[in-house]
């Protein structure tokens, strides 16, 4: 092979191999940002979001310290700054409880909880396509042959008497991309692909709804603007318009015309000033006028434990395999705007057994963890969660569930196969 | 912003996409394009020209890896110019970029002659990469596919440079045997 043929084979590797690369930049790019002198000691540190079907009762039960205790002292301070803003649906186990996050009122007495003896470990995921066949699942043959599965007919479903989520339809065109602009109103914008998409030769396979009321200029993009962090673990007011129950309700009925799908919603309050703050970040961007509205994402889950997927993952098909994820924005005027993305399907269970422990996970942690070559550890993990992860295998889709150990609240750092005991 | 928002400024046209994967991505196409080009400049002009491909192809395109996306437009842009650039200046067509440590790998005795078999040893080699460790991987696409130094891989991983060069002399050999194994002629 010449120099010139290697070029272009490697030229031509799959995204997978790139997004990871690029995807690992990023990270470390972040954790250097943010790293500090103080951080170079090892402190594991891991809370446990108890799965549970109601995010509300979800409780932190312990905190490992492993540096000694008076570096642990100078170390809490920074991580009390870090983590200040703990979300509210996590309460401590002591009674007296504030749920602020507050690092020096965690105990080291907090109870361990009760990890399930037999869990449903290993699920089966189904794709969905969003068009003619809205709600079926399609299992993993049918993926294959998605090319065949190309409707164009639109299927009309009203949301409320206002507006409709319409899938736009018509002859794919060049690259497979269908999206546009509802012409009549100008009012929402649907986005949906009826064929997969080529790129690069290769074709993908991905689906998303995209709802809006307001035009272009987004509210939803008020998440990238503004410090929801601070907002989710500090706001519990309820707005004039709609209490948060009848917000959610309204919410979950649109969510269940995308079939049984559970999911885990976290909701925000943001004000009219908080708003107009914002939008001044960005003042290119259309963002409607200013309002007191409620901010709501989700995620789905499974038995009550959110399904995530790490990152994008590419199956032999080319299938993109990405987390379920949901935003909208309520205000007075009702859902404004509707995104949901990649729907997925959950199909039966495949095998059950005992899941490792958070100390058996952290154990193998501390044995394998820095990979040889690395420089002694620098992590500190603000908490650990139990979570399905989507996973392509020779037999399809699974739903595998891991234990993500998290330095930030965002992306696991190191996830542990909590069946058996693999770092992936 | 998530890649998704930004896509979203590509489709209704708004140039604060353009900002947004400044921000966001421009350090990593600028480093594509300095690694395969060698020179601020010319890299900055294959930044631009990349948001500006960018710009013009999404849509129709919407890609869902916008690092992936743009890297590949960077990485192309890179190699078209550096082949340009080094056939003007020294009257030749020389190779864009080369890596000594595959040495052993390539030759210009065995080509591999048509695009069909391109395309199965490009199957092979991605299986390959897939049955890798991850940092492995993470190294040999580093290395191999963004062009990047010996010492970057070296201070990204915590790793000395000669440790980098030999685990992925050690990759080739071990890639080398598989493609081999496989009926190509490497």
């Amino acid at each position: 092979m010449t120099n010139d043929e290697w070029l272009n084979i490697i030229n031509k590797i799959d995204d997978g191999f790139i997004d990871e690369l690029v995807n690992d930049q990023l990270q470390r790019d972040q954790a250097n940002e943010k790293k500090s002198p103080r951080k170079e000691l090892i402190v594991l540190k891991p809370k446990y979001y108890r799965p549970d079907p109601s995010p509300k009762s979800r409780k932190p039960f312990k905190m490992v310290m492993i540096a000694a205790a008076a570096v642990v002292c100078v170390i809490a301070v920074g991580i009390f700054n870090r983590m200040k803003y703990e979300p509210e649906t996590i309460l401590p186990n002591d009674s007296t409880g504030a749920s602020n996050g507050n690092q020096s009122n965690s105990s080291p007495d907090l109870q361990h909880p009760e990890i399930p003896p037999e869990v449903e470990k290993v699920y089966e995921i189904d794709p969905i396509q969003l068009n003619e066949y809205l709600f079926k699942g399609y299992d993993s043959e049918k993926v294959k042959q998605y090319d065949k599965l190309n409707v164009y007919e639109c299927s009309l479903m009203q949301l409320d008497k206002n507006a409709f989520l319409d899938f736009f339809s018509e002859p794919p065109t060049q690259n497979g991309n269908s999206y546009s602009t509802d012409s009549e109103s100008g009012n929402f914008v649907i986005n949906g692909n009826t064929k997969p998409e080529e790129k690069n030769g290769e074709q993908f396979f991905m689906s998303y709804v995209d709802y809006r009321k307001n035009g272009m200029g987004s509210y939803l993009f008020i998440f990238d603007y503004f410090d929801k962090e601070t907002n989710e673990h500090t706001r519990t007011n309820v707005l004039d318009f709609a209490t948060r129950e009848k917000m959610e309700k309204t919410v979950r009925e649109v969510l269940s015309k995308f079939g049984d799908i559970e999911f885990q919603l976290t909701t925000r309050v943001v004000t009219s000033e908080e708003f107009s703050e914002a939008s001044k970040k960005v003042p290119d961007m259309n963002w409607g006028p200013a309002a007191d509205f409620y901010c709501i994402d989700g995620i789905m889950t499974v038995d009550g434990l959110p399904v995530t997927y790490g990152k994008n993952t590419y199956c032999d098909d080319n299938v993109i395999i990405a987390p379920t994820t949901f935003y909208a924005i309520y205000t007075e005027n009702g859902l404004v705007d509707f995104e949901l993305n990649n729907v997925w399907n959950v199909g039966s269970v495949i095998s059950k057994s005992e899941i490792l422990t958070l100390e058996d996970a952290e154990k193998i942690i501390a044995k394998q963890y820095p990979p040889e070559g690395q420089n002694p550890t620098q992590m500190i993990f603000g908490k650990a969660e139990l979570y399905y992860r989507a996973s392509y295998t020779k037999d399809g889709l699974r739903l595998v569930p891991c234990w993500g150990f998290y330095v930030n609240d965002t992306d696991p750092k190191i996830t542990v196969n909590a069946i058996t005991g693999e770092i992936l | 912003m998530d890649d998704h928002k930004i896509v979203c400024l590509f489709l209704e046209r708004n140039e604060l996409a353009l900002k947004e994967v400044s921000q966001k991505y421009g350090a990593y196409c600028h480093k594509i394009a300095q690694n395969i080009l060698g020179n601020h400049e010319d890299a900055e002009e294959c930044v631009n020209d990349t948001y500006m491909r960018a710009w013009d192809s999404i849509p129709p395109n919407k890609p869902t890896s916008l690092g992936v996306f743009l890297g590949r437009i960077t990485k192309n842009l890179s190699l078209d110019r550096a082949r340009f650039l080094r056939c003007e200046k020294r009257g030749g067509n020389m190779e864009a970029v080369s890596f000594d440590e595959l040495e052993d790998f390539l030759s210009e005795n065995n080509s591999v002659e048509s695009k069909s078999e391109l395309n199965e040893m490009l199957d092979a080699i991605n299986t390959f990469l897939r049955s890798l460790p991850a940092k492995k991987r993470l190294m040999f696409v580093a290395r191999y596919w963004q062009c990047d130094k010996l010492s970057e891989i070296a201070a990204r991983y915590g790793m000395a440079e000669s440790s980098v060069a030999s685990s992925l002399s050690r990759i080739c050999g071990k890639l080398k045997d598989y493609l081999i194994k496989r009926g190509f002629d490497v």
